[in-house]
């Protein structure tokens, strides 16, 4: 039964529909039963509540807005049941003639705390692994922001800044290539090699951003060294209408102006197709710190996307396209090609050019465009379970265009990108959920990937190709109290890469082989007290430019070495939650993650002497290296209407083979707040609050130059800290936001003003790569209006 | 609803293979336009840099050099002439600049002169150093290029000579500030 259903699978993706034709046509069971789940008391909605469908012995959970979704049903009687600890256990009969929405209210049960027996059944499993999650109010509170603004919401995660308009995620201290990110299910593939590089994804098209922070390599392949985050929109419309949201956010410095909008519809005449739009437009000018403003830090971003669904009976597919066009100014003061003029550009304590608000963008900037298309199934292989595939094409298109035109008027009169790099992915996964075996649930899967990078303009990375593969295999075990997770996978890639060194063109491959695990279990103490524990392993192969990037890069020289070995981090996540309905929710884990091989820029000496001055050259060297930490979040519940919220970090990360710390690592940092919200007047809210960064001292020692003779120490520069100059002091930013939903002829519209650096601090951040030459940016409120449209006339 | 549901099926058969062709299509383009073509050399490379100082009133030339043909990164520059002059004497001077990386060399110094109002070279002696350098020409704005310039020696002294080109487009002010670094040598330099 299992290999038929699978071959019939496997023939199905190869375009011969014969999976779809056996179907019987008189057979309508593509009905759909879907509900939301609250708490009865307060009207929040439940997450991760259990629904059992008793008929089929299926089992499903609620999502973060406490919905569920039972899908291909066929026309009957059914009995539906909800378990949930701390509530009372809800049995209903459903008579299903058309699709059907049941929304349940659940009672609290403070009393009796029995525990669930939910093992046979097709749960979506809890990760492990220690995760975040930000989706519903807490991701409104933050439209208009780049991705990685967005994910400094959960704990252990901050970001690496470029000027005020570009951030990448840092999980657990690490960052770029070392944290994958899933695009709606596909492997984001951009140049994420590149520390100014940020994300090529819409934070608007989100519902769920969800940071999985450990060595997660297996279910999601290389690369996944520091974790995780998948970047997730919401399902489709699985129920007759068209909803529609508005976003519209201004943001008082920069001056930004930040539209979104989204349509979903659903129609009567084929149920199962489900589409949906969405769009957005951003645009905004030179940021302001305190006293001065940032010349040419304006940026503007068009992203669309499409989606369309259909779900019949056993299957479903999924086209979605989605395109990112951002153009990024870089701070013009920044742009410095020299090591003379960097030094004088850091000692000047305003930057060296400054200028008036202005929305033009000049040269130097970044002009990215990413698009994804995205074609995914599944089929339900009978009582065998499930096989799901995607296959997905990016293109990737970065343009760097410098701060001077060349000196040719020729060339300059083209007005060309100093640099261009275009990447191209093709890749495809499979994936077959089987059925629960005993207490087993489990899934297998292959992936493989082909890629190609070009570049024209100045050499950084040279001209490859990328092949990959990978195979894996995750089985988890739950019972009572108990939940062990195992896996393992296989990663094969080959890099060929085309380069030409005086005219001579030279073919150098690179194989690389490696295998992943991951062991983990939860154990649930009791309604309270959960304790979970994973150590898992992930594995990066060097990346193109660390294997041959040779030249100047700003003011600095950066060497590749081909002789770099794959890196291999070991991650122990254990984690420790307590859940109390009320008053005290709070998570605290701890981590620790040693890397073999770790990549980094070592500074080499002596300086490199070219025709433009004497550099400070750095070479990509290998070390091991732990990263080390805990992350904390807690909030209590004073009263019904009070809260407080807290949220802490720490991580130690250090060069075992120097004996020495690691540069660029986050500092300390708290961030907390205190919240209060009227019980009687529903989704209003005010918020008051800080964010308290320390200052790093835990960063390399200075460097002993070793002179040649008669060389002179004092017009030498050393680097300081392993850097240019010290790590900033530490700060304290105040924060403010202020909410409500007032409803105009029965239409909801949320408004907030969300205030940041309320003080109007001058303050520079240790992770910000324009730190050497500007403040951050200062007072900033933020108006958010959102608008709910639904369209359900019946 | 019932007699519906075939050409609904029907129907939703074609898309996905549509699609999947498409997919496949980009697989091929993907994968088949296979020929790389040696990417274009930037042409803005400077290798060489020369320095020509004419003893005024002799017949005597020095000159000193700097050559890295490979440019930034790749080998040591391959000439890092010192500069040795006589005390008290003058030298008209003139720098010249080549890209040798390309065959022919390139003449960068022509290029220079045709851009003038947007570059500048500044001629920095380290203290102790006992030369002063003259502008000897001038842009079409009235402010000194530096192609050619006067040094001038005083009593013997050792030190060094710094060269800057500055790339001052469209913001040339005659300070050293400005714009962005193209050349920037310390010329190891002996008044003996």
């Amino acid at each position: 039964m299992v290999l038929k259903n699978l071959f019939a699978g496997l023939l199905w993706l190869s375009q011969i529909p014969v999976v779809a034709q056996k179907l019987p046509a008189s057979n309508n069971c593509g009905l759909t039963l879907a509900g939301k789940i609250t708490n009865q008391h307060r009207d929040e909605p439940l997450p991760a509540a259990t629904i059992i469908l008793e008929e089929l012995n299926q089992a499903i959970q609620t999502d973060m807005a406490g919905n569920y979704h039972f899908h291909d049903l066929c026309p009957g009687v059914y009995h539906i049941k909800t378990t949930y600890v701390g509530f009372d256990p809800i049995r209903l009969e459903v008579r299903l003639a058309a699709p059907a929405i049941r929304n349940l209210k659940l009672h609290p049960n403070t009393t009796e705390l029995g525990t669930v027996q939910i093992s046979g059944n097709r749960v979506a499993p809890p990760p492990t692994q220690a995760t975040g999650i930000i989706t519903g109010e807490a991701l409104e509170s933050t439209r208009g922001e780049s991705l990685g603004r967005v994910l400094e919401q959960v704990a252990g995660v901050t970001t690496l800044n470029t000027g005020p308009s570009i951030s990448k995620p840092i999980i657990h201290g690490l960052h770029s290539n070392r944290v994958l990110l899933l695009n709606n299910g596909v492997r984001q593939e951009g140049q994420q090699w590149g520390a100014e590089h940020a994300p090529e994804i819409d934070p608007n098209i989100v519902s769920t951003l969800t940071v999985v922070k450990g060595a997660a390599g297996v279910r999601f392949g290389s690369d996944a060294i520091g974790g995780v985050v998948l970047v997730e929109p919401a399902p489709l419309r699985d129920s007759v209408g068209t909803d529609a949201t508005i976003n519209l956010v201004g943001r008082s410095n920069s001056r930004m102006g930040n539209m979104g909008a989204t349509v979903n519809h659903n129609s009567a005449k084929l149920p199962a197709l489900s589409w949906r739009l969405q769009g957005t437009l951003k645009k905004g000018g030179n940021a302001k710190t305190p006293d001065y403003y940032l010349k040419n830090t304006g940026f503007s971003e068009h992203n669309f996307s499409a989606t369309i669904g259909y779900r019949q009976g056993r299957y479903g597919l999924e086209l979605y396209y989605s395109q990112f066009n951002t153009r990024l100014g870089i701070l013009s003061a920044a742009h410095i090609g020299n090591p003379t003029d960097l030094l004088r550009a850091i000692e000047s304590p305003v930057p060296l050019e400054t200028s008036n608000f202005s929305y033009k963008i000049n040269r130097p900037y970044q002009q990215v465009n990413h698009d994804l298309l995205k074609l995914s199934g599944y089929i339900r292989t009978g009582e065998a379970g499930r096989l799901t595939w995607v296959s997905s094409f990016q293109d990737n298109k970065r343009a760097e265009y410098d701060k001077h035109l060349p000196r040719n008027n020729e060339l300059a009169a083209l007005n060309r990108p100093e640099l261009s790099l275009q990447l191209q992915t093709f890749s495809n996964e499979l994936a077959w959920e089987h059925r629960p075996y005993k207490n087993i649930t489990g899934t297998i899967g292959l992936s493989g990937m082909v890629q190609r990078n070009q570049y024209q303009g100045r050499f950084f990375i040279p001209n490859y190709y990328n092949y990959t593969s990978g195979l894996f295999w995750l089985e988890r075990w739950r019972k009572a109290k108990w939940q062990l997770e195992a896996g393992t996978r296989y990663d094969y890639r080959l890099l060929d890469v085309v380069l030409y060194e005086k005219n001579i063109r030279t073919e150098p491959q690179f194989t690389y082989h490696n295998f992943s695990g991951t062991l983990g279990g939860i154990y649930e103490l009791n309604h309270y007290v959960t304790f979970s524990l994973n150590a898992g392993t992930a594995f990066r192969a060097p990346s193109a430019n660390e294997l041959f990037s040779r030249g100047r890069h700003h003011a600095t020289i950066e060497i590749g070495d081909r002789n770099l070995k794959s890196e291999n981090a070991y991650k122990l996540v254990a984690t420790a939650t307590y859940r109390s309905e009320k008053k005290l929710n709070g998570e605290l884990s701890f981590y620790h993650s040693y890397i073999r091989n770790y990549i980094f820029l070592e500074p080499v000496f002596p300086p490199e002497l070219t025709v433009a001055g004497t550099f400070l050259a750095f070479r990509h060297t290998q070390t091991n290296a732990t990263f080390k930490g805990a992350d904390l979040s807690l909030s209590y519940g004073f009263t019904d209407a009070f809260s407080a919220q807290v949220k802490a970090s720490l991580v130690w990360a250090y060069n075992f083979k120097k004996d020495d710390y690691l540069i660029f690592t986050p500092a300390n940092r708290l961030d907390a707040h205190l919240r209060y919200e009227p019980v009687q007047a529903k989704g209003t809210f005010l918020q008051v609050g800080g964010l308290l960064v320390a200052r790093q001292n835990r960063v390399p020692a200075d460097l002993e130059p070793n002179l040649t003779p008669g060389e002179d120490a004092a017009t030498l520069f050393m680097p300081k800290n392993g850097d240019f100059i010290p790590p900033p002091p530490g700060y304290f930013l105040l924060q403010a936001s202020l909410g409500t939903t007032i409803n105009i002829k029965n239409q909801p519209v949320e408004i907030s003003f969300t205030g940041h650096n309320l003080l109007n601090q001058s303050y520079r951040e240790y992770l910000n790569r324009f730190r050497y030459f500007a403040d951050e940016m200062g007072r900033n409120v933020v108006l958010r209006v959102r608008v709910p449209l639904n369209f359900n006339s019946k | 609803m019932l007699t519906n549901q075939f050409n609904i099926q029907k129907k939703h058969l074609v898309k996905p293979a549509f699609v999947l062709l498409l997919a496949a299509g980009i697989l091929s383009s993907c994968q088949n336009n296979d020929e790389d073509q040696a990417p274009l050399n930037e042409s803005e490379l400077i290798t060489t840099v020369t320095l020509t100082m004419q003893e005024v009133g002799t017949s005597n030339t020095v000159t000193a050099t700097f050559r890295d043909p490979d440019g930034e990164g790749g080998n040591a520059p391959t000439k890092f002439d010192e500069i040795v002059l006589k005390p008290n004497a003058v030298y008209n001077t003139a720098i010249t600049l080549k890209n040798e990386s390309v065959t022919p060399a390139e003449d960068i110094t022509s290029e220079i002169e045709e851009e003038a109002d947007d570059h500048q070279f500044f001629y920095t002696p380290t203290a102790g150093l006992n030369v002063t350098v003259a502008y000897e020409d001038k842009d079409s704005k009235n402010l000194p290029i530096g192609l050619k310039t006067k040094i001038t020696t005083g009593a013997a002294s050792t030190g060094k000579l710094k060269v800057t080109l500055k790339h001052q487009a469209g913001t040339k002010n005659n300070a050293i500030t400005t714009g962005e670094t193209d050349v920037e040598l310390d010329f190891t330099t002996k008044v003996q």
